[in-house]
C-alpha cells in the first residue's frame, strides 16, 4: 500500500507542475453562456486537485487515511488525463483549419 | 469531476476498503486479547447510508458491540482469577473464527480493490478513444 501511495503522489507532484499555468487565471470569467461552462469545469477541474492536495496533507497530519488519499489522486490522475486530451484534440482541431487551403 | 458515476464507484470502493481495514483491526485486537482473562470478542457491523451528494448508497461503519457468550471455564485453582471453586474464565475469542473472519476482510478488500482498478480502466479507455 505504501509503494502504491508514493507512486500516487509522485504523479501528483508531476500533474502539479503541469498545472501551475493553468491555476492563475480566475479573474477573467466572463458570464455568457458557452464561456461560463468551460470556466466551471476548469474550476470543477482544479476543486479535483485542491481535494487531493488537502488529502495528501490530512495523510501527513495523520488525520485522513491512505484510501482516501489513493481515491483522490486516482481522481486527479482522471481529470488531468481528461483535461489533456481534451486540450489535444482541441488544439489538433485548431491546426486542422490552419493547414486548411484558402 | 463531469464523470459522476466512475467517481463514485470509485469513492464507495475506498469506503468499502476503508471499511475492510477496520474490520481487519478488530480481528486483530480479538486474536491477540484471546488470553486474556474476561475478554468478550468484538463484532463489526456495517450499514449503508444514503449519500445525497453523490446520489449513492455508501457504507458507514456501525457501533462495535461486545460479543456477551460466556468465555471459557478453566480450572486453575492456584490462579489470582480464580474463583471460589477454581474455575478462571477465559476470554470467549475463538481463533478459527477470527482467522476465518480475517480471510474474509482480505477478500472482500481484495474486491474493492479490484473494482477500483476496473473503474479507474474503464474510464481510462474511455479516453483512449479520443485519443488516437
Amino acid at each position: 500500500m505504501e509503494i502504491a501511495s508514493l507512486g500516487a503522489l509522485r504523479q501528483y507532484q508531476n500533474a502539479q507542475t503541469a498545472l501551475k499555468p493553468e491555476m492563475a487565471p480566475k479573474a477573467t470569467v466572463k458570464t455568457s453562456g458557452e464561456e461560463n461552462s468551460i470556466a466551471k469545469g476548469v474550476e470543477e477541474f482544479s476543486e479535483v486537485f485542491k481535494a487531493a492536495e488537502q488529502s495528501v496533507q490530512g495523510f501527513a497530519a495523520g488525520t485522513a487515511d491512505a484510501h482516501s488519499v489513493v481515491e483522490a489522486m486516482a481522481n486527479a490522475e482522471l481529470a488531468l488525463e481528461t483535461a489533456v486530451t481534451v486540450r489535444n484534440r482541441v488544439v489538433e482541431a485548431y491546426q486542422e483549419l490552419l493547414r486548411m487551403p484558402v | 469531476m463531469s464523470n459522476n458515476l466512475i467517481a463514485s464507484a470509485m469513492s464507495s470502493a475506498s469506503q468499502g476498503m476503508q471499511a475492510q481495514s477496520f474490520r481487519l483491526r478488530i480481528v486483530s485486537e480479538n486474536l491477540s486479547n484471546v488470553d486474556t482473562h474476561g475478554y468478550k470478542r468484538k463484532l463489526v457491523s456495517f450499514q449503508n447510508q444514503f449519500d445525497a451528494k453523490s446520489g449513492s448508497d455508501v457504507l458507514s461503519i456501525g457501533n462495535v458491540t461486545l460479543d456477551q457468550s460466556a468465555g471459557n471455564s478453566l480450572f486453575d485453582p492456584a490462579h489470582p482469577l480464580a474463583d471460589a471453586n477454581g474455575y478462571v474464565t477465559m476470554s470467549n475469542v475463538d481463533m478459527m473464527i477470527e482467522l476465518s473472519d480475517a480471510r474474509e476482510a482480505s477478500r472482500s478488500y481484495e474486491a474493492n480493490l479490484t473494482t477500483f482498478n476496473q473503474a479507474r480502466k474503464m474510464y481510462s479507455g474511455l479516453l483512449d478513444l479520443i485519443r488516437r
